[in-house]
């Protein structure tokens, strides 16, 4: 299932994930004043193959299932930071 | 599921690339192309995923960096992909999570190279800051490079 350029953008901005902009897009996902992964996407507006689709969904740490909801609108912010916190990418305590 | 998808899902075991990839190394270690650009050192048959698909692999020896900062602290060895629409390359190390893209191979073994600088760099900014998992990142990176 490929994807748009601009859906993968937009999950970016849901997630309010910091945007750089250089040879290519880059987010990076901070909270609590940790910085918790990151991922980037190539320049331009063409489509996102799968096996591109598959290693931005990667880093995300998401699952397919998340990843479509993500894209699909219902998984925001606070939905993602619990999903990381359940898979221990988010960690309250040291 | 398609097979493609089943293919991806199966992917998701870290510890099979990781096998996949030391079977890899000592496959092709000693293969002597000394530069990534021109010389495809092999196409491997993925044994393991035959149950699922068998894919073609290329497989690169990145022995240098295109850089004046950094080193490699060993050869690496790149695998190349093609999506399925044909029209870019990944180039990717199955254990390190960092990845390179392009029109062709070389263009992808390129920022592949790029990626993993820019990478190692911002590991680097934000080192007193970074989660469980990116400090666990960077330690992985450091055993890949390292600077002049």
């Amino acid at each position: 299932m490929s994807l748009k350029a601009m859906d993968v953008d937009r999950v970016f901005k849901k997630f309010e994930m910091e945007i750089k902009t250089g040879n290519d897009i880059y987010a990076r996902l901070y909270y609590g004043g940790k910085f918790i992964l990151r991922t980037r996407r190539f320049l331009g507006k063409r489509k996102i193959e799968d096996k591109v689709r598959y290693l931005i969904r990667q880093q995300l740490q998401l699952n397919e299932e998340e990843f479509a909801q993500a894209i699909g609108c219902p998984l925001n912010r606070e939905g993602y930071i619990q999903i990381l916190k359940r898979k221990k990418f988010i960690t309250t305590t040291k | 599921m398609e097979v493609a998808e089943k293919e991806l899902e199966f992917a998701d075991s870290i510890d099979i690339l990781r096998k996949r990839t030391q079977r890899l190394s000592r496959q092709f270690r000693t293969v002597g192309s000394a530069d990534y650009k021109p010389i495809k050192v092999g196409t491997y048959i993925v044994k393991w995923a035959k149950p699922i698909l068998q894919k073609a692999v290329h497989v690169y020896r990145l022995k240098e960096l295109k850089s004046d900062k950094y080193v490699l602290r060993k050869a690496l060895f790149v695998q190349i992909e093609k999506t399925q629409d044909g029209e870019t390359f990944i180039a990717k190390i199955p254990w390190l999570d960092v990845y390179g893209l392009g029109e062709t191979e070389e263009q992808a073994v390129e920022d592949f190279q790029l990626s993993l600088i820019e990478d190692y760099e911002l590991m680097k900014e934000e080192e007193y800051r970074l989660s469980d998992y990116l400090h666990e990142h960077l330690a992985d990176l450091t055993t890949v490079l390292r600077e002049i």
